[in-house]
């Protein structure tokens, strides 16, 4: 435990990190949420995790079908950032959802997790935590900072009962309209709402390509969406 | 419903009613008002491969017509490989399609202007095995001589008239014609009547000769690319999904009059090379500029994007543009040289060399984290990223420092009075493609991609470590 104490001191402030810990032998831990009961911890270099499901997770955000493949090692990434949630400010596993999950050439997984809030992802937040073969946590690495109380406030005022004001397709009439091409002729990469930690608001990040060229596209969370940003995102 | 729509479906089906390569074409025109159009409906078997052609009538004017594969509604048929054609120098459009199921899709023909046409024809369906060719081909012409594709792998459906394609079948594996990974050059034709609606049109010719040297060149690297990556990193395609492989030419950029730095630039005045989160792209030859499709490294630099895209995701600003910039690079001068090439620089295998991973200072970019040339990143000295005015805070500037990194790990030498011992490029790259697929994350650093590159190369031992560090720390990242 003494080097996940070292690192507690930086996660105050907006940080990337990367850390090469693993649990020791005879760590445990329990967790219990409103969804979820479980158990985990090392014995003899062994890492074990047990869990029990009450009820579906939040299914607006939870990629049930990459759990299926890979589920053991998602879950224990996901109680592993939870179990330090000291270091990694992270409160639940309903808060994490997985982008991706990897083995790579050398037959390491690498869990790569992102953070949201009420079922909204929060940009740039991410983490990806790192298991050698024997299945063991052999670091965390990638970016975090701590939701502020006051977007979290700010967040909950403009939803509607957990609900967004707008919708994908109202989003992408008016990038649409300001492409000037019809909805049909665009090539949607992402449209999603989103939280932006330097920005109070839940906004909607729209990804598209149109007539060959792409575009990034920031609009509100309104009955009517309004366009706040809109950039080139091409890559020479 | 518009007004001017006119729909008919035809209650055939094209390949049975004399669409087939062996059965009578029909002969009388159709004719078609401006926006007018009409559907044909389409059976296709699963994982074969037809070309649907047809001829346009008395079109002096052109384009005059335009075809395109339709699910039925105005949205592309999802899963079908899309394309749309209009009349070329023969005044027959073609397009070659493929499913990966048995579907039943459909030929939209559509008026651009006023527009006269025989029904559309559907070859009959072939396999893989028989659609495959090896051509010899040539792309452009650079420093006087034709840069020469013995052995190209291209389509050719195997009827009468059979065209070359530019585009591969044999790599799929054993999915067959999932459309998956297929490799594809495909030229943008603007709609000189407007500018929203521009078409794509694959490659094609009907020899070899024939074919058009900008999309050789981009369909050979889009190829050489392909095989890098799946021999060297173990990924099929550059999400390790399989997905396609599309290299547009002739891409007239911008697409419409565009302000930057407060010029309204015409459309087609720019020159580049670039991805664009689903292909990558190419302006065309311009002012004596030959396309950067001749260039491999440009090439693979630009699918080294789609890599970042599709793993770590930098984000393209401050230092993580750079370094996502500077990845790019690397994967460009690494297929580059695994095809012979010995230099270091980005297009100078085409004698146009833009940023030398070796001497970035040549190029006016620094070699050192925050030395001559460096563009201030922060907030405070660049407030606003943008593609205009600061190339989002000197994305294609400081990406000199870790280019510089990369030549010390993967050649060695001394550098601010740092010894690197090389590992060789390949295992440079090597490490380097962990450390994006599994270390680095949007927002990763200088200072963090040394970490994440040091934690990829531990499977190739203490000393391969221990080179990584040196090297960030000869370029100054500590």
């Amino acid at each position: 435990m003494k080097k996940w104490l070292l690192l507690i001191g930086l996660v105050a402030s907006p940080i990337c990190f990367t850390s090469t810990n693993s649990l020791s032998s005879g760590q445990s831990a329990s967790i219990g949420t409103n969804n979820i009961d479980t158990s985990m911890g090392v014995q003899d270099g062994l890492f074990f995790l047990k869990i029990e499901k009450k009820r579906l997770n939040n299914p607006r955000k939870q990629k049930t079908t990459f759990e299926q493949n890979d589920g053991f090692y998602i879950s224990r990434a996901k109680h592993y950032l939870v179990q330090n949630k000291s270091v990694f400010g992270v409160e639940s596993v309903e808060d994490l959802f997985l982008n991706k999950i990897v083995t790579d050439q050398h037959n390491r997984k690498h869990v790569r997790l992102g953070q949201m809030y009420h079922g909204f992802n929060i940009k740039e937040v991410e983490f990806i935590v790192h298991f050698n073969q024997n299945e063991q946590v052999t670091g965390v690495n990638g970016y975090m900072q701590a939701l502020p109380l006051s977007l979290r406030l700010s967040v909950d005022k403009a939803l509607n009962n957990g609900e967004t004001a707008s919708n994908p397709q109202a989003v992408l009439n008016q990038v649409a309209k300001d492409l000037k091409v019809l909805p049909s002729r665009i090539e949607v990469l992402s449209n999603q709402p989103i939280i932006i930690l330097s920005s109070p608001y839940l906004v909607w990040q729209v990804d598209v390509v149109a007539r060959s060229v792409s575009y990034n596209y920031m609009l509100t969370d309104t009955s009517v969406p309004k366009i706040i940003e809109k950039k080139f995102n091409i890559q020479p | 419903m518009k007004s001017i729509s006119l729909i008919f479906i035809f209650a055939y089906f094209l390949s049975s009613c004399g669409g087939g390569s062996d059965g009578p074409e029909p002969t009388v025109p159709i004719d078609l008002k401006k926006s007018e159009h009409l559907q044909y409906p389409l059976v296709l078997e699963k994982n074969k491969l037809y070309e649907i052609k047809m001829e346009i009538k008395n079109c002096t004017d052109k384009p005059c017509c335009s075809l395109e594969i339709t699910n039925g509604s105005d949205s592309p048929s999802f899963g079908i490989n899309y394309d749309s054609a209009s009349g070329g120098a023969d005044n027959t459009a073609r397009i070659l399609l493929d499913s990966p199921v048995d579907a039943t899709v459909y030929a939209k023909v559509t008026g651009i202007k006023s527009c006269q046409f025989l029904m559309p024809v559907l070859s009959a369906g072939i396999g893989i095995e028989e659609s495959q060719s090896i051509v010899s081909a040539q792309g452009q012409v650079i420093q006087g001589l034709a840069k020469t594709y013995s052995s190209l792998e291209v389509t050719k459906i195997a009827d009468s008239n059979g065209h070359i394609y530019l585009r591969d079948t044999s790599r799929r594996g054993s999915q067959g014609l999932s459309n998956e990974a297929s490799i594809e050059a495909k030229k943008f034709i603007r709609n000189p009547h407007q500018y929203s609606n521009p078409q794509l049109l694959g490659h094609r010719g009907e020899t070899s000769s024939a074919l058009d040297s900008q999309g050789v060149d981009a369909y050979a690297g889009s190829l050489i690319t392909f095989d890098y990556f799946k021999d060297t990193f173990g990924i099929r395609s550059y999400d390790n999904k399989g997905s396609s492989m599309i290299a547009l030419t002739h891409l007239d950029f911008p697409i419409v009059p565009t302000p930057f730095c407060g010029t309204v630039y015409q459309p087609g005045t720019l020159f580049n090379a670039f991805w664009n989160g689903s292909s990558i792209a190419y302006t065309p030859t311009v002012n004596g500029r030959k396309s950067w499709a001749s260039a491999l490294s440009v090439t693979a630099h630009e699918w080294g994007h789609a890599i970042t895209g599709s793993h770590s995701k930098l984000q393209y600003k401050r230092e993580s543009g750079a370094l996502n910039e500077a990845f790019s690079d690397w994967v460009g001068i690494s297929v580059t040289q695994n095809e012979g090439s010995t230099l270091w620089t980005l297009g100078g295998e085409i004698g146009a060399a833009i940023r030398s991973l070796k001497e970035p200072l040549m190029f006016n970019q620094p070699d050192t984290y925050k030395g001559v040339n460096w563009i201030a990143t922060d907030a405070e000295s660049c407030p606003t990223p943008e593609y205009c005015m600061n190339d989002y805070c000197g994305v294609h500037t400081n990406s000199g420092v870790p280019n510089k990194m990369f030549y010390l790990l993967a050649d060695g030498g001394e550098h601010n009075g740092v010894m690197v011992t090389g590992l060789g490029i390949k295992t440079a790259i090597k490490i380097a493609f962990d450390a994006s697929a599994n270390y680095w994350t949007s927002t990763t650093d200088f200072e963090n991609a040394k970490k994440g590159m040091a934690s990829a190369a531990e499977p190739y031992g203490q000393n391969a470590v221990n080179q990584v560090n040196l090297a960030w720390l000869a370029v100054g990242v500590e």
